[in-house]
């Protein structure tokens, strides 16, 4: 789960929260219309006094909407069946939950009436198997409150179906008589029915909203064999949990008068907001192999038993893919080969030169390689994403004889160390030879012995190694056994200048054109190269690039037109590949149009000096000669250069962020230059270049200006520079300070004055 | 707008669809084989004459091996019979058509479905096959046929059959620049039709371009009658049967004149003129009424009934228009329906056929002036009229009878925006008042942007409008003075405080007056546009400001004014020196709101010189 993109449940959160993968067996539409009737009836007689406010603080009227009430029920049950499968007869689990959220706002202007004018819902869908056969079907009840306390009952079953099918309908409403100044008040409730169904269904209560709140709560009753792990986070009150008479696990929580909150600039949820998550699941008797043991209440589990949990995992994806998969052994051969070839032993190599053999192996091989029926996605395949392949690098490693391990951690905007729940919350890099050298595979771009940003200065660590205790999974399908669990270590923090996006432009003014001509040499460092490496460099640039440190002597067309099959196809891939040659032109003028903010003209001599791909050189280097537009001024006889606007358009703190009281999570410390030789036109002479100096430096970064004239050059060196990802919010007027200082600066000009 | 007419046009432009982007410029695939055949065929007592359609493309890989989208629509009316696929010679593919509900942006809900797939072509060299077998249940729908293709088109050809009891005019529209050829063969008792092009470009695709009636080649299938053995079913013969056809919708719909006359009397209490009436009544409609489109079956074309708008608050353009049409009548006002197409089709009801309107609006009869009312522009005044119905042709019911007519053209000063300045020079800034009005599609296109933001976030966002986005550029003491009342200008009045607007260098100070800047990168790639610009609408800015100059400084020349003036647009803009005061004006009309390929060129050459104009500063010395 991402709290980044996390929101309260709202129309159209639920709508995306309800294509669950469901089924059973259709419902009529009939039986379906009646327990939506019943079920209307059920939810507004509901008592609770929440949904009988009407009246809103004057504090609020102000507000697009206001959220009166905001109330989930949620109730699970199972029961044990015997049933026959075909094969014979085995007891199989049936489970419903079922979950109401209602939520009464008061909506206030047009925006809001936009907003809840129209509902999509997945209105049914299911899924069956020879042991499952599980379902979902949504209802929904919609009620406006006219400003005079009037209730206009929506028909809900007024729905269109949108989808119609047999095993899957979806369906529209809308809301009619919804005016600034009513009050609706809707819920969508989640039928599913499930059987033999074990895994674990996530809940989040979600205590933040960019409505103000008065009333949100959560009541769950959950069947006595079903089990809950929940913990609360970033200030948000506890669950109440109990047991009722009939041992069914009871959950409540409250929270009223919660203020408006707008997500806004750097900030990270998961550790800032305050929000419950709770996992709920069907438990087993003995609680073992992953399972829940049924009844069991757990409170901010352990994050040990979610390591271990990963650790299974780890061991798992080693006795799947080494001991039972040849593609890492066939890796290694390669990377031995290759090796040879160009006259080295690689088992003669220190650990860190091995790893990087064997990483570039890996990837000119299994990931560079082309695939003539998938020529397109190998062409694109700067475009695709990995998940960083920890477990499979570790183990290719390891068959290299290479030592290392895979740093398990949290990241940095994600939960806690201390606070996850499941495995997905951990973040898992696999590392070499001594501490901090990380190798990952996000992107084809990757650099091995480079800390990704998501993890840099994570102390809370754990590192995992696998040591097997046998050939085979199945003994005592004990994976985890074969995971060794150690301390971790604090992973390095990258600064500035490591991230760093650097120009250096050589401009030429012509007296009369409102253009500047202009040289640009671009260096990018760090965390900063891979929007720019996926737009400009052309996968076959990289992977001849690749195929000649690698020794291999044929390019890839040459291969091609060496192989019987690939001969037939060899003007194909070389008409693909023109065509992606030509689009690099267009690429290269998008970026720098992109970058200064102006409009380019008549690029050209563009160029990749240094893809930015191998450890050996990992700066990204371009670059390219073009016209910008938007920096000249005309006055009188004299011409005004607009140097300020180099830096498009930087950013600009608005007057309600200027106030913080949130510390500040960034990307990563980071660092903008522009390094600028200006020629004084023949015939003038310059001035104002003190007043383009300017230098407002502190702990949290800088941004510094400097002018001089050196001949017949205005030098210039405009730096911007944040110095940490992190900054507590005791910082944030310093943040504040140097970032104002870029926009003013951003107004300056220099003045080239007719002898 | 009724969607499934539109389907035929949507189909061109499947890019939105698209499951695998393909670039604008691709000349990869081309499609080498188009046959397609239209064949009208009597069907049961249901549907007595159906329309079946055969369409087989034969899509060539040219330079390397790749996927592309097929789309295809339907509906309730036009059914998918059988989709056929064949790739590299081979029905071995795997390819399963899926079958969507087709969501367009702005409807609601409509019967338009999608099928589609993603079509392999295996290698470079090879082929694949797609046909397609539909049936229009009823010809009333049956009403265009295009012969462009998302791909260039090798060779096309496209047969009518038409049996002797059906009578169909075709009209071929944009032919000539396409070279498409025309036979006609009789016999058997049916008259076959057979279109052949060659080498026809594959649809341009260019924003803010006019639709593709006006430059797409295509049939109009004018479906007149058919003479069945249970007697003569007639379409759309005349007009006249179009709009009988209409009226009898309209005269089906059950309206409450009761509710409909009390609501009408509460919305216009306490007025007593006829045009004080009309403007509240329409304004309620605009308030209160918001756009939901239903296009479902027959609701497609019938009006909701005007209470059933009025109680759920949402409706369609038929229904605002009826409900304000009943609204009006019920207060004793002459009100009619107008249907209408929208200046996006090149038709008109010299060719009576469902795809020639696309809207409904309601006029006023005033006295023999007719004042039009369109319910879906939310922020426009009474008498105020949107671009995209200036100058069409309107169908208006009168009774049994019906009157043709034409919205209006109005010039480019309904749409005025006008700025005024009255700043002087304080060190390096500049202050003072400014007030900005608003009129026509203007003060609509400010009140919709306004109205989309939260209220609590409104004054910010018009703060940052006005200043656009540069903190340099402080607005305080800001006085709404009319954003509220459609029927008059939308106008504010603010001051500001504009730092670092002056640079001094030496003795001299710089200025630069304009940050505005209006058009000063509108320029057209020639390179690459083909299809004429179409604005939203003709437009007027008039920017003005007075700069009282400092005691001491002086202005030794004045920067050299600018004067344009072409066929469509001027650009007027200079300085004067009035005592102390510098008073700068500029003034852009676009006095049509299309700019056609022809002028592109002229075009980019007064923008440079506008763009010159704005890059002067005014330069000050001091006073000796």
């Amino acid at each position: 789960m991402n709290l980044n993109t996390m929101g309260r449940p709202s129309l159209v959160v639920l709508t995306l929260c309800l294509n669950l993968t469901v089924s059973a067996q259709s419902k009529s539409n009939e039986k379906y219309y009646k327990e939506s009737a019943e079920l209307r009836e059920t939810v507004w007689a509901w008592n609770n006094p929440e949904f009988k406010v009407r009246d809103v603080p004057t504090d609020f009227s102000k507000a697009s909407k206001v959220v009166i009430a905001h109330h989930t029920e949620l109730t699970a049950d199972s029961k044990s069946k015997i049933a026959y499968y075909g094969l014979g007869f085995a007891q199989k689990k049936e489970l419903s939950i079922m979950e109401v959220v209602r939520e009464m706002v008061k909506v206030n202007d047009k925006v809001a009436v936009d907003y809840y004018s129209e509902l999509s819902f997945s209105v049914f869908q299911k899924k069956s198997s020879l042991y499952r056969k599980d379902n979902v079907t949504t209802y929904v009840g919609v009620r406006v409150i006219k400003a005079d306390g009037k209730v206009k009952e929506v028909n809900a079953d007024e729905m269109v179906l949108t989808r119609d099918g047999r095993n899957k309908k979806e369906g529209k409403l809308a809301i009619p008589d919804l005016q600034p100044g009513d009050i609706i008040d809707y819920y969508i409730a989640t039928d599913l029915l499930m059987t033999n169904d074990f895994t674990t269904r996530e809940y989040s209560v979600i205590l933040f909203d960019d409505a103000p709140t008065m009333h949100h709560s959560f009541h769950a009753q959950l069947g006595k064999k079903f089990a809950i792990d929940y913990r609360s986070y970033n200030g948000a009150p506890d669950l109440k949990v109990s047991r009722n008479g009939d041992d069914d696990i009871v959950i409540d929580v409250v929270k009223k008068n919660m203020p408006a909150f707008e997500t806004t600039l750097w900030i990270a949820p998961a550790v800032q907001l305050p929000f419950i998550r709770m996992n709920i699941s069907l438990g087993t008797r003995k609680g073992k192999y992953g399972y829940a043991k049924a009844g069991e209440i757990n409170k901010n589990k352990s994050a040990d038993e979610v390591l271990t949990d990963k650790a299974r995992s780890f061991g798992y994806d080693y006795y799947t893919s080494v001991v039972g998969g040849t593609e890492q052994d066939e890796v290694i051969k390669l990377a031995r080969k290759k090796a040879k070839a160009s006259g080295q032993n690689l088992m003669d190599m220190n650990d860190e030169e091995r790893a990087a053999f064997i990483y570039y192996t890996l990837r000119f091989t299994k990931i560079l390689n082309f695939d003539i029926d998938k020529m397109e996605r190998s062409i694109n395949s700067g475009d695709y994403t990995f998940n960083g392949l920890s477990s499979y690098l570790y183990n290719l490693m390891k068959k290299g004889s290479v030592d290392g391990g895979v740093l398990v951690s949290s990241s940095r905007t994600g939960f806690r160390m201390n606070e996850v729940m499941e495995e997905d919350d951990l973040t898992a890099t696999a590392y070499v030879g001594s501490k901090n050298k990380f190798i990952t595979i996000q992107t084809i771009y990757d650099v091995p012995f480079e800390t990704p940003q998501d993890i840099e200065g994570m102390t809370s660590t754990k590192s995992f190694t696998i040591h097997p205790k046998g050939l085979s999974s199945f003994r005592g399908s004990k994976t985890e056994d074969a995971t060794i669990q150690l301390a971790g270590f604090k992973v390095p923090v990258s600064g500035p200048a490591a991230n760093a996006h650097i120009d250096n432009l050589d401009i030429s003014i012509v007296p009369g054109e409102t253009t500047v001509g202009v040289k640009r040499r671009t260096i990018i460092r760090g965390h900063y190269k891979r929007d720019t490496q996926r737009a400009l460099i052309l996968y076959e640039d990289l992977y001849e690039s690749e195929r000649k440190e690698l020794g291999e002597e044929m390019s890839l067309l040459e291969k091609l037109e060496d192989n019987k099959r690939g001969r037939k196809y060899v003007d194909e891939v070389r008409n693909a590949f023109a065509e992606a040659r030509k689009n690099q032109k267009t690429a290269f003028t998008d970026e720098a149009k992109s970058w200064f903010e102006q409009e380019i003209t008549d690029l050209k001599d563009y160029k990749i000096e240094s893809m930015g791909v191998r450890h050996t050189a990992p700066d990204m280097m371009y670059k390219s000669t073009f016209k910008m537009d938007g920096l000249i001024k005309k006055a009188g006889n004299n011409i005004i250069f607009e140097v300020g606007r180099i830096q498009s358009s930087p950013l600009v703190i608005k007057p309600e962020q200027r106030s913080r009281q949130m510390d500040v999570f960034m990307s990563f410390a980071r660092s903008i230059e522009f390094n600028i030789d200006v020629k004084v036109p023949e015939g003038y002479t310059v001035e104002g270049l003190d007043a383009v100096n300017k230098n407002v430096s502190n702990d949290a970064g800088a941004f510094t200006a400097t002018a001089t004239l050196a001949g017949d050059l205005v030098k210039l060196k405009v730096t911007r520079r944040y110095n940490h990802s992190y900054e507590p919010a005791a910082n944030w007027d310093k943040l504040v300070s140097f970032i104002d200082a870029g926009a003013e600066w951003s107004n300056s000009k220099i003045l080239f004055k007719k002898k | 707008m009724n969607l499934k007419i539109l389907l035929s046009t949507l189909l061109l432009f499947t890019g939105s669809l698209s499951l695998i982007a393909q670039d604008e410029d691709d000349k990869n695939v081309s499609i080498s084989e188009s046959r397609r055949e239209y064949r009208f065929q009597k069907g049961n007592s249901d549907n007595p004459v159906l329309v079946r359609e055969e369409n087989s493309r034969t899509f060539f890989c040219k330079n390397y091996r790749t996927e592309i989208p097929v789309v295809e629509f339907y509906s309730d009316v036009e059914r998918i019979d059988d989709v056929d696929i064949t790739v590299d010679k081979s029905a071995k593919h795997g390819i399963k058509p899926a079958y969507d509900y087709y969501n367009s942006d702005g409807i609601f809900y409509s019967d338009a479905r999608v099928c589609y797939f993603s079509l392999p072509l295996a290698k470079q060299g090879s082929s694949s096959r797609v046909v397609f077998k539909k049936t229009v249940y009823d010809p009333h729908y049956f009403t265009t046929i295009h012969f462009m293709e998302m791909q260039e088109v090798a060779d096309a050809e496209l047969r009518v059959v038409v049996p002797d009891w059906m009578q169909v005019e075709l009209k071929e529209l944009n032919f000539p620049k396409y070279k498409i050829t025309r036979t006609v063969e009789k016999g058997n008792g049916e008259t076959v039709y057979i279109y052949r092009a060659r080498n026809l470009p594959a649809m341009p695709k260019e924003s803010s371009s006019p639709g593709i009636s006006y430059y797409a080649p295509h049939i109009m299938v004018l479906n007149k009658y058919a003479d069945l053995k249970d007697g003569r079913i007639t379409y759309f013969s005349t007009l006249a049967d179009q709009y009988k056809w209409y009226h009898s919708l309209v005269k089906s719909v059950q309206n409450d004149e009761v509710a409909i006359s009390a609501k009408a009397k509460e919305i216009t209490t306490g007025l007593s003129t006829d045009i004080e009436k009309v403007r509240a009544v329409y304004q309620w409609v605009q308030d209160n009424i918001r756009y939901i489109a239903f296009e479902d079956g027959i609701a497609g074309f019938k009006p909701e009934k005007a209470q059933e708008v009025m109680a759920k608050k949402y409706g369609d353009c038929k229904g605002m228009a009826n409900l304000m049409t009943e609204l009006l009548v019920s207060l004793g006002i002459d009100a009619r329906r107008c249907w209408i197409g929208t200046r996006h089709l090149a038709y008109d009801y010299s060719t009576p056929s469902l795809i020639v309107d696309n809207h409904m609006i309601s006029v006023w009869m005033d006295k023999g002036k007719k004042v039009f009312l369109d319910g879906t522009e939310k922020y426009i005044g009474l008498g105020e009229v949107a671009e995209r119905i200036q100058g069409r042709q309107v169908l208006i019911e009168d009774g049994e009878k019906f009157i043709t007519d034409r919205v209006p053209v109005a010039d480019y000063l309904q749409n005025t925006a006008y700025e005024k300045r009255v700043l002087s020079i304080e060190g390096s800034s500049v202050k003072g008042r400014i007030t900005q009005n608003w009129k026509g599609e203007n003060k609509e296109m400010l009140l919709s942007g306004l109205h989309g933001i939260k209220m609590d976030k409104q004054e910010t966002a018009l703060k940052t409008y006005l200043g656009d986005g540069k903190p340099n550029f402080e607005i305080s003491g800001l006085r709404i003075n009319n954003l509220l009342d459609y029927n008059k200008d939308a106008s504010v009045e603010y001051d500001i405080s504009w730092k670092d607007a002056v640079s001094e260098f030496g003795d001299e100070s710089y200025i630069e007056i304009d940050n505005r800047r209006s058009l000063e990168n509108f320029r057209f790639d020639t390179t690459k546009r083909k299809l004429p610009y179409w604005f939203y609408f003709k437009n007027h800015l008039v920017f003005e400001t007075d700069i009282k100059l400092p005691a001491g400084k002086k202005i030794n020349e004045l920067p050299a004014g600018i004067a344009i003036n072409q066929p469509g647009y001027n650009f007027k803009g200079e300085y004067k020196l009035n005592g102390p005061t510098l008073t700068y004006r500029c003034e852009i009309v676009l006095n049509q709101s299309e700019i056609r390929p022809d002028q592109f060129s002229q075009w980019n050459r007064d923008i440079d010189q506008l763009r010159n104009f704005y890059n002067q500063q005014i330069v000050l010395t001091k006073v000796k």
